[in-house]
């Protein structure tokens, strides 16, 4: 009686062998023939010029001006998207495909704007004034618009002439040229508007140096150089937008050389003072329009889209309370320990690279003071509360610096990390406490700050705000003299620091690096990056 | 008079459990088992005396110490990026790590030794139908399940406890079974059956003791899966969340160091790994006292 | 043969069914309704969240929903996922093949190293060479796969700038660039895979070697290389099959973290970031083209195994 183990072996002839490496071949090639099927053809990439691969931090949105709501997706846009308008690199708004500044008549109701003449969308066909209120009208009635909002001035465009466009305003709205210098002012084609509709971003085409060519996954782009363009063909022949969310591996692809730039955001600060000190790279630190704060969860109770509502925690109820977390906290610190001392400590949300900022001295950390306020305030300690921050190492190790100098003054804060999109939607309906968020800035003061304390905007976390900081908002809005408006704005920010909705840090910076052999990247204040002029090597 | 000739069922079984009484003994004959026990023994003792054994506490910050390298003064591990002791939290992160492995794996052995061993024991339609099932979450990589509670439920460790619990199970249930239908065939077994014996009594006191070895090695085996898994879930940020310390999070935290101060990532790395290794030599160990022809 | 294989069949496209459907029920399963899961849209109106009822047909009986979503993914219209815009399918499509070339080339991986090192600690064994190969083998098994990407990606992509940390060129465009991308993450994945292999290999072995037949062919003097190289042939066969079919849903997982580790946008990272985005169509779609490839793969184990072994199918289900 054979032993049981060996009731297991296999019977094998060669007849069984062949057969059997037959299904196991025949199956890998099935695979492979399946996939290899469905790889996109890329096109071979001439070496004139070479590829630009530009890391960034988060995948974008899809590609359409008019619904895009990221950080990278503008910086996508600045090299495939031309606008209107666009950002200096001395923070000044510039024509672009416009010849000038608009001519502002009728008592700021009526914009007239003069087109360059002669440009051609990346499909070759013809820009002019109907395409630019094409794709405004867009941007106003597009139900999935994320300009309408700061487009809501306007009520309507008109075509005077081919290359003049008009834009009539129900209300004077001294930042709409501004608007129109980030994607309310991309200029889309027709032709590809009327095919894809509101599917522009399955094959986007605009004016712009680099042309699409395909987004094989959602962290990848490719853009190709563009005949079209009015510039002249750009010197790199191939663009790559890749999608690299660890700060490390964006560090190592960066000395490795599997990258060549690393776009803001990617690089983890202290990472990126190494490379300050690397002789093979450069390495460019600036100060941006954004910021970076604490929303309280105050009035957005039920949600932005409903009315002002007292939220469920008891800064909503005490003012007191506000003032005394903001008092806890040691900025110098906080930048320090989590950001390597690469931001710049403040306390409003506007920047000082703009015209209209007056510093302000910000107030703390006064541990005593806190304390008293806390204890005069009647809610017994310890207060607890929930921070929600975006998930990311860093914005973590920012919560837990925030819980612990709060424990000072005897609030208890838990750190809830909650995935970026999901926190931004528990934001606007107002399902959270304190959320850690930034914003990455706008060159007009404007776009700073109304729509963050105005109850009905989306992007309005913390609630209706009183009328000592809305009323010189508004008036500000309405002048275009630049000493009057900075004196409002400084009226503002002090009404907001007594409001206490927004816990304002830092003033936001922007770090880049790449390796010296890249020449001609423009690298704007408003951290976006164009290669019209790039070239490798 | 027929039934003198039958073997007393209860006696052959009392000579078995007593020859398996010794395999203790015989475990300490090889030093790897030993190695393994002991490493063990290190983490569990670690986990449960963590408040005794550590000098600090894992989550107290001090923002004018970050990043101080090993063999620092009151820092025989440095401290990490919030100017928490590392030893603390290493010795701490011990807690949540065998806490998933134990409770995990613990889960799937009760849920799944039971219904292995009435599947192979009775075979027929229940038995296929619990062979259906395995296969349906046996489709389903335990990652997928993982981070599919995290998005309907929330990241907690619960959830990840649950979720690698559901991985495991077919693991026990095929062991039972395997098990089961084996210990079915043997004389002793047989002869309780024909003699009116009771199935809850056989299952119970016949079964069940006696694929003790085998489940024992399973679920040594299964634990460091367990481990590995949770090591995993915590990394992705689905399992407990800051400022807990686990090796996990302390990995996802290390990474944006890991230039400046490598030593952050390598030594919560090193001991996932050094704890997955010491259950796996003891499983090993476990599992040649049980099949010696296969050492 | 034909019996066992109809039966196995029936047995996968039953578990596939079974599993589609709870694929479906758990994005239902989700808190909220499931207009706000589908579009991804928190603050939706009541006229809003009608009109994607109508459109998803959600007011409809559940198994009438099933049905429809069934017919959607047969004929491949999976919709297109609300973060992104782009066509479900397409992003599918092209995750693909890094996925499948990950995957085979960690088995290959696994392969070449778990088989040969097993069939040579099992035949060297109790000397040297079988400590050390089962301490390798350990080594495999015990060592966090992302954990050890980027020690890897720490020495071999910073310190020594031999090989680039992370994202993926197509084979089709550079085959040797696609392999220097590939080579650090299947690695990672190959050890675990290769030291399964090798203890089953070695126990594999081992038994073979005891057995009556083995026994007789030493007796009559044939030469022992020959031997034990025949009983290699057969048992890596049988091994690499039951291994892979064991082991493809922990492989699966570990493809998901090493994907994410080295910046490969496979199916895996695809997965991991759907869910961090609460994009629930493409957690739903990948959720079922995993269960799909892990009975897909299982089956195909099966049938090679019961090509090699025909007793397997008189006993009936294996182990």
């Amino acid at each position: 009686m054979s032993a049981p183990i060996a009731r297991n072996l296999p019977k094998i002839t060669s007849r069984n062998l062949i057969a059997s490496i037959a299904v196991v071949a025949a199956t890998s090639l099935l695979l492979g023939a399946c996939s290899s099927s469905t790889t996109p053809n890329s096109n071979p990439s001439s070496n004139t010029g070479g590829t630009l691969t530009v890391a960034i931090p988060n995948a974008a949105d899809a590609l359409d001006p008019t619904t895009d709501t990221t950080f990278v997706g503008r910086i996508i846009f600045a090299n495939m998207c031309l606008g209107l308008y666009g950002i200096s690199p001395q923070q000044q708004v510039a024509p672009v495909l416009a010849t000038s500044m608009p001519t502002i008549s009728d008592g700021g109701l009526l914009y007239t704007i003069r087109l360059r003449t002669g440009v051609k969308f990346n499909d070759g066909t013809a820009f002019n004034a109907q395409a630019v209120k094409t794709s405004l009208d867009r941007d106003m009635t597009l139900s999935t618009s994320a300009r309408a909002v700061e487009l809501k001035a306007v009520k309507s465009v008109t075509v005077l002439n081919a290359s003049t466009v008009q834009l009539h305003l129900s209300a004077p709205y001294s930042p709409l040229t501004t608007v129109l210098a980030d994607r309310s002012g991309i200029v889309m084609s027709p032709k590809a508007l009327a095919r894809e509709g509101k599917n522009f971003s399955h094959d986007p085409v605009c004016v712009g140096p680099y042309a699409f060519q395909s987004r094989p996954s959602l962290n990848q782009v490719s853009l190709v150089a563009s005949k079209d363009f009015y510039g002249g063909k750009p010197k790199i022949s191939k663009l790559v937008f890749t999608v690299i969310d660890d700060p490390s591996t964006c560090y190592a692809d960066l000395l490795s050389g599997s990258i060549n730039l690393a776009a803001p955001g990617c690089l983890a600060p202290n990472d990126y003072k190494l490379l300050t000190k690397n002789s093979a790279f450069v390495a460019q630190n600036v100060v941006s329009p954004g910021y970076a704060g604490i929303d309280i969860n105050v009035s957005n109770g039920a949600g932005y889209n409903k009315p002002a509502t007292p939220a469920n925690n008891p800064l909503a109820t005490h003012p007191t309370l506000r003032e005394a977390l903001a008092l806890t906290l040691n900025r110098s610190t906080i930048n320090r320990v989590a950001f390597d001392g690469v931001n710049q400590p403040g306390c409003g949300p506007i920047s000082p690279l703009s015209p209209f900022y007056t510093q302000l001295a910000c107030a703390g950390p006064d541990i005593a003071k806190a304390k008293r306020l806390v204890a005069s305030s009647g809610v017994p300690t310890p207060i607890n509360l929930t921070l929600m921050v975006p998930t990311g190492s860093l914005n973590v190790e920012q919560g837990e610096i925030i819980s612990s100098e709060a424990k000072s003054a005897g609030f208890n804060i838990k750190v809830q990390p909650t995935e970026f999109t999901t926190a931004l939607t528990n934001a606007s309906v107002g399902n959270y406490q304190l959320f850690d968020i930034g914003w990455s800035g706008r060159v007009d003061p404007d776009q700073d700050t109304t729509a963050f304390y105005t109850q009905g905007n989306p992007l309005d976390y913390t609630g209706q705000a009183p009328s000592s900081v809305l009323t010189p908002l508004a008036q500000a809005d309405r002048t275009t003299d630049i000493a009057q408006r900075k004196a409002l704005y400084l009226q503002a920010e002090q009404a907001m620091v007594q409001w206490g909705g927004i816990i304002y840090l830092f003033h936001a910076t922007n770090q880049v690096a790449y390796q010296k052999k890249v020449t001609g990247v423009s690298f704007t204040p408003d951290g976006l990056l164009h290669f019209a002029s790039a070239a490798v090597g | 008079m027929s039934l003198a000739i039958v073997p007393d069922p209860e006696a052959m079984l009392k000579a078995a459990e007593r020859s398996g009484r010794d395999w203790w003994r015989r475990l300490f004959h090889r030093p790897p088992a030993v190695i393994g026990l002991a490493g063990v023994a290190v983490v569990t003792i670690a986990a449960i005396f963590a408040p005794l054994l550590s000098p600090y506490s894992p989550v107290a910050s001090s923002f004018q110490h970050i990043l101080a390298p090993s063999f620092s003064p009151g820092h025989l591990l440095g401290t990490d990026e919030l100017g928490r002791d590392v030893l603390s939290r290493l010795i701490y992160g011990a807690q949540p790590t065998l806490e998933v492995g134990l409770l995990a794996t613990g889960l799937a052995l009760v849920v799944g030794v039971p219904i292995g061993l009435v599947s192979g024991y009775y075979r027929g339609a229940g038995d296929m139908i619990v062979m259906r099932v395995a296969d349906v979450v046996l489709a389903f990589p335990f990652l997928l399940l993982a981070i599919g509670f995290a998005a309907i439920f929330g990241p907690s460790l619960r959830n990840v406890v649950v979720a690698l619990g559901i991985g495991s199970l077919p693991g026990f249930v095929r062991i039972a079974r395997a098990e089961a239908m084996a210990l079915r065939e043997q004389d002793y077994v047989q002869a309780a059956i024909v003699t009116g014996v009771r199935d809850r009594v056989i299952l119970f006191r016949h079964l069940l003791p006696n694929m003790a070895g085998p489940i024992l090695v399973q679920a040594t085996l299964t634990i460091p899966g367990a481990i590995l898994g949770s090591a995993l879930l915590a990394y992705l940020g689905l399992g407990e969340q800051p400022p807990t310390a686990s090796w996990g999070t302390m990995l996802t935290a290390a990474q944006d160091h890991l230039f400046n101060d490598p030593w952050l990532a390598i030594l919560p790395g090193l001991a996932i790994f050094i704890t997955t290794l010491c259950f796996n030599l003891l499983g090993d160990g476990l599992r040649d006292l049980f099949d010696p022809a296969l050492s | 043969m034909r019996a066992y294989v109809v039966r196995r069949l029936g047995q996968s496209i039953f578990t596939l069914v079974v599993a589609s459907v709870l694929v479906f029920l758990g994005v239902r399963a989700v808190p909220g309704n499931p207009a706000t899961a589908l579009t991804g849209n928190a603050d939706l109106s009541p006229a809003a969240i009608a009109a994607i009822n109508r459109q998803y047909g959600l007011n409809q009986p559940v198994p009438v929903q099933y049905a429809d979503w069934l017919r959607q993914v047969l004929t491949g219209h999976l919709g297109a996922s609300p973060v992104t815009g782009l066509s479900i399918t397409a992003e599918l499509a092209n995750a693909f093949p890094i996925t499948i070339e990950l995957t085979i080339l960690s088995m290959l991986i696994g392969i070449l190293i778990g088989v040969p090192s097993g069939i040579f600690a099992a035949v060297r064994r109790g000397k040297v060479a079988d400590y050390v190969g089962n301490a390798v083998a350990l080594f495999g098994l015990s060592i966090p796969s992302f954990w050890f990407g980027i020690v890897l990606i720490l020495i071999f992509a910073v310190k020594l700038h031999v090989l680039p940390a992370s994202s993926y060129v197509s084979f089709l465009s550079s085959p040797g660039s696609n392999l220097s991308h590939m080579v650090m993450p299947a690695f990672v994945l190959g050890t675990g895979v290769a030291a399964v292999l090798m203890r089953q290999m070695r126990s594999g072995m081992l038994e073979a070697l005891r057995t009556d037949y083995v026994r007789t062919a030493r007796a009559k003097g044939l030469p022992e290389p020959s031997v034990v190289l025949k009983h290699a042939l057969r048992n890596s066969l049988v091994t690499v099959a039951t291994v892979i079919g064991l082991q493809i849903g922990v492989l699966l997982s570990g493809v998901a973290v090493t994907e994410t580790v080295f910046g490969l946008s496979g199916i895996g990272s695809l997965t991991i970031n759907a869910v961090f985005q609460r994009d629930y169509p493409t957690i739903q779609a990948v959720a079922l083209i995993t269960a799909a490839a892990v009975i897909a793969i299982n089956f195909a184990m099966d049938f090679v195994y019961a090509f090699l072994s025909p007793r397997v199918q008189v006993e009936g289900a294996a182990q």
